[in-house]
């Protein structure tokens, strides 16, 4: 069997007395659509911010294609190919659409401040090919028409979309999506469900933590439920569905209140 | 900006000259291209990257001291003690900017802030070096191969290339992915993260650049005062500096000589009127004159002069039909 593409191993986080994640041990292959479900509360988006370093592991070890992670900033990390989007928004709304896409070439742009403040040949051609990069990615998202307006004048569910053309932009071999539905309507989540199984078709390895049922349920290959910051069941989504501890913890909850 | 509208306003300034014959608002005019220099350089630094310095006085004062002392002791020539003005300059800003562009928001302003003061004591104190507060006299004009730059008309044309130059520096920059990942740390400094943006490489460079066209400013000041003394890189001055870069508008690189321009040019009015106005003027009537005038445009135009006129130019523009 290949290893992982992402391998978390013993993850432990605390924050003042409050344990967040306790002990998780996971793998994601690559090619796989991942998802993480649990209550709120269960440590799903602390696990999304150790992998991206935005906080430093208490205990445990980050692997990605075969690398350790600790010691490396979260730029260093997004450069070796990690993505993420974030359930509160964090769209730079001082910036164009395209603009904003455009911050995700920044990966595959080498141009310095010299470079730029003379605008050198070779800084005006990778302009050009930069603006190319994130166009297309804008386009894969629905999002090409609309790349000369303000970021902040998208409609909630067009932000959301926008979030995952910067990270496309990146040309990611991992993309952390975290709660991409949240305040989408049926329709934009239907899509939403398709455009994530397209980015699958591109190779792109997707890491998911989302609280509705039938996107998960629907397009993912596997689930890892959490509860209290540790792994309570990990299988196929018939599977974790079948689960009697899931059902217990966290589903049963969700048919009781249905 | 378009292409024209630069041009347009090359011509403009070039022209000036010729209908601008008062020497002392020949000099007004000057010290309109050095303030829009710095001006240039914090308005990269506070609206584009959104850190905050209350401390460029401090790198302003260190290129002109770096003229001075090189011109004046070393008999270095004037333009190889800019250049080198501006590496040190850049290089002290880089150093201290290391620990310190960690702090945010008010933490970063007051550290800007202890450095300007800091530094101005240092002009003080180090009196072999700097000539204390009397300062270091004699600094002669600037020169570039041999032509030198000996009267006022020729330092307006020297001192408003410059700015123009460190304004279109300014402009490419702020296009660019460089200028995208600054206001990409403005606009969510966690996000330029997990895109692969290193933010505080960014923040260190636009500080040290910003610093750089401080230091360029500050070298011009002392070519053409001649006399370089600290009482000009007081924290007043760095407080003057942020003033110029909001009443001009942080958000475009273009509100930047707008904003040395009107606050040089208001200051200079206020001093000339206020005494025809009120027998009695002091200079504090000329304070409370100035706090009023500044009070009314950042009420009438919060984003600054730039977009506040284009604003009003629109509306007037659709009203006429």
């Amino acid at each position: 069997m290949a290893p992982a593409l992402l391998s978390a191993r013993g993850l432990a986080k605390t924050f003042g007395g409050v344990v967040a994640v306790a002990d998780v041990t996971f793998d994601v292959p690559a090619g796989e659509i991942r998802a993480i479900i649990g209550p709120n509360g269960a440590g799903k988006t602390t696990i999304f911010n150790l992998i991206t370093g935005i906080f430093p592991l208490d205990r445990g070890e980050i692997r990605f294609k075969e690398q350790g992670l600790s010691g490396l900033s979260t730029w260093q990390r997004a450069r070796l190919g990690i993505a993420r989007t974030f359930q509160n928004l964090q769209i730079f709304t001082n910036m164009t659409v395209l603009e904003n896409a455009m911050v995700g070439r920044h990966r595959q742009s080498r141009a310095g401040l010299l470079a730029a403040a003379f605008r050198t040949p070779g800084s005006r051609r990778e302009e050009a090919k930069i603006r190319e990069g994130a166009l297309a990615c804008l386009e894969l998202v629905g999002l090409a028409e609309r790349s000369q307006d303000p970021a902040g004048s998208l409609p909630f569910g067009q932000q959301r979309l926008l979030e995952i053309a910067r990270c496309l932009a990146t040309e990611p071999t991992l993309l952390l999506l975290d709660e991409p539905a949240a305040g989408l309507n049926l329709a934009e989540t239907d899509a939403l469900g398709q455009l994530i199984l397209s980015l699958r078709r591109r190779g792109i390895t997707i890491l998911l933590v989302e609280h509705l049922m039938d996107l998960v349920m629907g397009i993912s290959d596997s689930v890892l439920v959490l509860n209290y910051g540790q792994v309570l069941a990990h299988g196929s989504p018939e599977a974790v569905q079948n689960n009697p501890a899931v059902i217990e913890a966290y589903l049963g909850v969700e048919v009781a209140d249905a | 900006m378009k292409a024209w509208a630069f041009v347009g306003g090359v011509v403009v300034l070039a022209l000036i000259p010729v209908f601008v014959r008062t020497p002392s608002y020949l000099d007004v005019l000057i010290y309109v291209g050095i303030y829009s220099i710095v001006t240039t350089g914090l308005c990269l630094l506070t609206g584009y990257a959104g850190q905050i310095s209350l401390g460029q006085a401090a790198f302003y004062g260190l290129g002109a001291y770096a003229s001075a002392i090189l011109t004046v002791s070393y008999g270095v020539p004037s333009s190889i003690a800019l250049i080198a003005g501006i590496i040190l300059t850049a290089a002290i800003a880089y150093g201290f900017g290391i620990p310190i562009l960690k702090l945010k928001g008010h933490y970063l302003a007051m550290a800007t802030l202890a450095f300007g003061i800091i530094t101005y004591l240092a002009f003080v104190e180090f009196k072999d070096l700097t000539g204390g507060p009397s300062g270091i006299p004699g600094v002669p004009p600037f020169s570039l191969f041999g032509f030198r730059f000996d009267s006022d008309l020729k330092r307006y044309y020297l001192t408003t290339g410059a700015a123009l130059l460190t304004l279109l520096v300014a402009r490419n920059v702020v296009n660019s992915r460089i200028g995208r990942a600054l206001r990409s740390i403005h606009g969510s400094e966690v996000a330029a993260e997990t895109l692969g943006v290193d933010t505080a490489r960014h923040k260190l460079q636009v500080f040290a650049l910003s610093a750089a066209m401080a230091s360029l400013a500050g070298s011009l000041y002392a070519h053409h005062l001649g006399l370089v003394s600290p009482a000009a890189f007081t924290f007043v001055a760095s407080v003057e500096f942020v003033v110029m870069a909001a009443i001009g508008g942080l958000a475009s690189v273009w509100g930047a000589p707008f904003g040395a321009a009107a606050i040089t040019i208001l200051t200079e009015a206020i001093r000339r009127v206020m005494p025809r106005l009120l027998s009695y003027a002091s200079g504090e009537h000329e304070v409370i004159a100035y706090g009023i005038i500044l009070v009314a445009i950042m009420i009438f135009m919060p984003e600054g002069l730039v977009s506040g006129l284009r604003a009003s130019f629109w509306r007037r523009r659709q009203a006429g039909g």
